[in-house]
């Protein structure tokens, strides 16, 4: 046994002095020593998809200049095929090294497949209907990450495009909502969904991500003007539910971190929050990415905690930039917004001084 | 021991470890603590006012104000930024809020050049109003040693080089551009991973030499994938000799320093330019299946190579 499988043994032991409970410790080292050998940080799993998606681009730009398009139920053949090998392969080897290739397969399929069903004039919801079906059955059937993430990114597409597709745009603050619920459910329940089942245990961090990026995408659309046709009256929707969590976080799980019992202090803190919160009644993304980035920070979720500032930065810049007020008043909003915010931090660090002491 | 939530999933996988004690190993050995969001919100509140402050007083400026004096509106700036170099100078404030108050003037001078080229249409270019401004504002980029700062001014010198190229010298070839761009990053890479080495306490963040180094292999990725589509210039050898000589000592770099950062980097950009070679020879059908099978099949050995470069670097642990 190796030093890196005898930390996680142990970690166990000392574990089990404190209250008993029964494990494989042969296979907790065992998988310990498999994580460590793909152990591979972002720059890996990046190349696998952007490998995966340049090939899977040029062999589209093959099938269109080779004319292999004439055939319909050939396509549909062919992708169903591609997709089967990109999750044959995936549940067999379960190697990093072939991610990059069945990320190009699989997505590949999805194209063949989609365009095969096209030209059968099967309709543009059946087709997304049918590639939500295919997604969910990979999911059932392998757990690897790489190709999970792109499955749960597929579904979330396809919901998209059968909301917009049907002209039902404002349904869009209900999917935000539920995506939202979703999210933190998924991120404060960590420990109940990692002791579920074997099957949402291995889902857990493919799921995360993807839950997460579903969500940053979703409220892209509601946080670039006249990307779709939303009624201006029905933004604050989906901002409710940011704002309701994002106050939950605050009065529920971070105060706590602080030990802060004092009522005046409790009050300071919550007149902060609802002053932050409240102007994004009506910039639903600004609140969303806002509620990502606390949440992804209590658990400390690193690609989250990025995420959520780039997104907020991105949003805060578009609200601006759409608003439709004279330079003046843009000025004097941001300037007391800057100050406001400046005025916080110093009661911030005296909170800190206080909880310190 | 350091307990990450590496080991509690894979204990929790393969034990019956209960659900109340998973979540208190969570929450005792990976959520953020008191410490960690001390610090989040300290620098949340700061960074996120100040940024809004400077954007206020931008817009305040941008406006059109026609009854506004000449003199008071420069004057204003001017004070502004007379203020915020004073007090960073002077005062006994945290290191963070000087830097941060030394970016406003930083930024609050572009305003001023800005506001000054507007009253006074001077006429300059473009180009000059970035070359001037990055040029005044070295002293304060050099004495504060501070990243964000770091970044600001070479955006501001990049910006310079391509609005010199797009304004007053357009007979430059693209590859002779991006052979600058390349050249300025890739010395700035250099100058920083060395300051890092040889002094410790150097505030040289993972963050910005990664996207330094992405910003030189894109530049010279673009350069050289644009020199195989274009006719001959004289700069496309240069740019590839210096290319290989940058990637080689990068590649070196990463091994000692066990990077996969720049060496995935290399990798991805010696795999597009390549490709391009091919599609440069010809654009049928056949060549681009080919490129197709070429990416996926190079990407998958290089990983496979790089996964084994770990295992190898895990095994010295």
């Amino acid at each position: 046994m190796s030093n890196n499988e005898n930390t996680i043994i142990q970690l166990l032991h000392q574990l089990q002095k404190t209250e008993s409970f029964e494990a494989n410790e042969e296979a907790i080292a065992k998988e310990y020593f498999e994580s460590n050998l793909e152990k591979h940080g972002l720059a890996i799993k990046v190349l696998s998809v952007l490998g995966g998606i340049l090939g899977t681009l040029a062999f589209i730009g093959f099938l269109f200049i080779a004319g292999l398009y004439n055939s319909s139920t050939a396509l549909v053949i062919a992708g169903v095929l591609f997709i089967v090998t990109a999750v044959f392969i995936n549940k067999q080897s379960g190697k990093l090294v072939l991610d990059t290739a069945t990320i190009c397969i699989f997505l590949s399929g999805f194209f063949l497949a989609g365009y095969g069903l096209e030209e059968m004039k099967m309709g543009e919801n059946t087709t997304a209907l049918i590639f939500i079906f295919i997604a969910l059955v990979t999911l059932a059937v392998m757990q690897r990450f790489m190709l999970s993430l792109v499955a749960m990114l597929i579904i979330n597409g396809c919901f998209l495009f059968l909301i917009f597709n049907n002209n039902y745009d404002n349904l869009i603050h209900i999917y935000i909502s539920l995506l939202a619920t979703v999210f933190t459910c998924y991120l404060l329940n960590e420990a109940a969904l990692i002791t579920s089942n074997p099957i949402i245990s291995a889902l857990y961090k493919p799921m995360r991500t993807a839950l997460m990026f579903s969500f940053i995408t979703a409220v892209y659309f509601v946080g670039k003007k006249g990307w779709v046709h939303l009624s201006p009256s029905m933004l604050w929707l989906s901002a409710l539910v940011s704002i309701g969590i994002t106050l939950f976080l605050v009065t529920k799980k971070i105060l706590p971190v602080f030990n802060i019992t004092d009522k005046k202090t409790k009050t300071i803190v919550y007149i902060m929050t609802l002053a932050i919160l409240l102007p994004t009644l009506f910039a639903p993304a600004v609140s969303g990415a806002l509620m990502v980035l606390l949440l992804s920070f209590f658990v400390d979720y690193k690609t989250g905690i990025v995420t959520g500032i780039l997104s907020l930065i991105y949003f805060v810049s578009q609200y601006y930039y759409d608003l439709n007020l004279t330079l003046l008043v843009k000025s004097g909003i941001l300037f007391t917004s800057g100050l406001l915010l400046i005025f916080f931090y110093f009661i911030t660090n005296k909170i800190n001084t206080n909880a310190n002491i | 021991m350091n307990i990450n939530r590496e080991h509690i999933h894979i204990i929790s996988k393969h034990s019956r470890l209960p659900k109340q004690s998973v979540a208190r190993l969570l929450s005792e050995n990976v959520y953020s603590n008191t410490n960690a969001w001390q610090k989040f919100l300290r620098i949340f509140f700061l960074g996120l006012g100040t940024t809004f402050t400077i954007a206020g007083i931008i817009f305040f400026f941008a406006y059109n104000w026609a009854q506004m004096h000449r003199f008071v509106k420069i004057g204003m700036i001017e004070g502004l930024v007379v203020i915020a170099t004073a007090i960073t100078l002077l005062s006994r404030l945290q290191v963070l809020i000087k830097n941060l108050l030394l970016t406003a003037a930083v930024v609050l001078t572009g305003v001023l050049f800005a506001v000054f080229g507007q009253v006074y249409q001077t006429g300059a270019n473009v180009y000059n109003f970035f070359l001037g401004w990055a040029a005044i504002v070295t002293i304060w980029v050099l004495v504060s040693n501070f990243a964000p700062l770091w970044l600001i001014y070479l955006l501001l010198i990049n910006t310079s080089v391509i609005l010199y190229q797009q304004q007053v010298a357009q007979n430059w070839h693209d590859v002779l551009l991006h052979s600058i761009l390349f050249g300025i990053n890739a010395v700035a890479v250099v100058f920083f991973l060395w300051v890092k080495k040889i002094r410790n306490n150097a505030d040289v963040p993972v963050w910005f030499t990664h996207t330094l180094s992405l910003a030189t292999a894109s530049f010279a990725t673009i350069g050289i994938i644009t020199g195989i589509f274009e006719k001959f210039h004289p700069s496309f050898p240069v740019l590839l000799a210096i290319t290989a000589v940058i990637y080689t000592v990068a590649t070196l770099h990463a091994i000692k320093n066990k990077s996969l950062f720049y060496l995935s980097v290399i990798a991805f950009s010696v795999v597009c330019i390549l490709a391009a070679c091919m599609l440069n020879i010809s654009s049928d059908a056949a060549m681009i299946l080919l490129v197709s099978l070429f990416i996926v099949a190079a990407i998958t050995i290089i990983i496979k190579q790089f996964l084994q470069l770990q295992k190898a670097w895990n095994n010295e642990q």
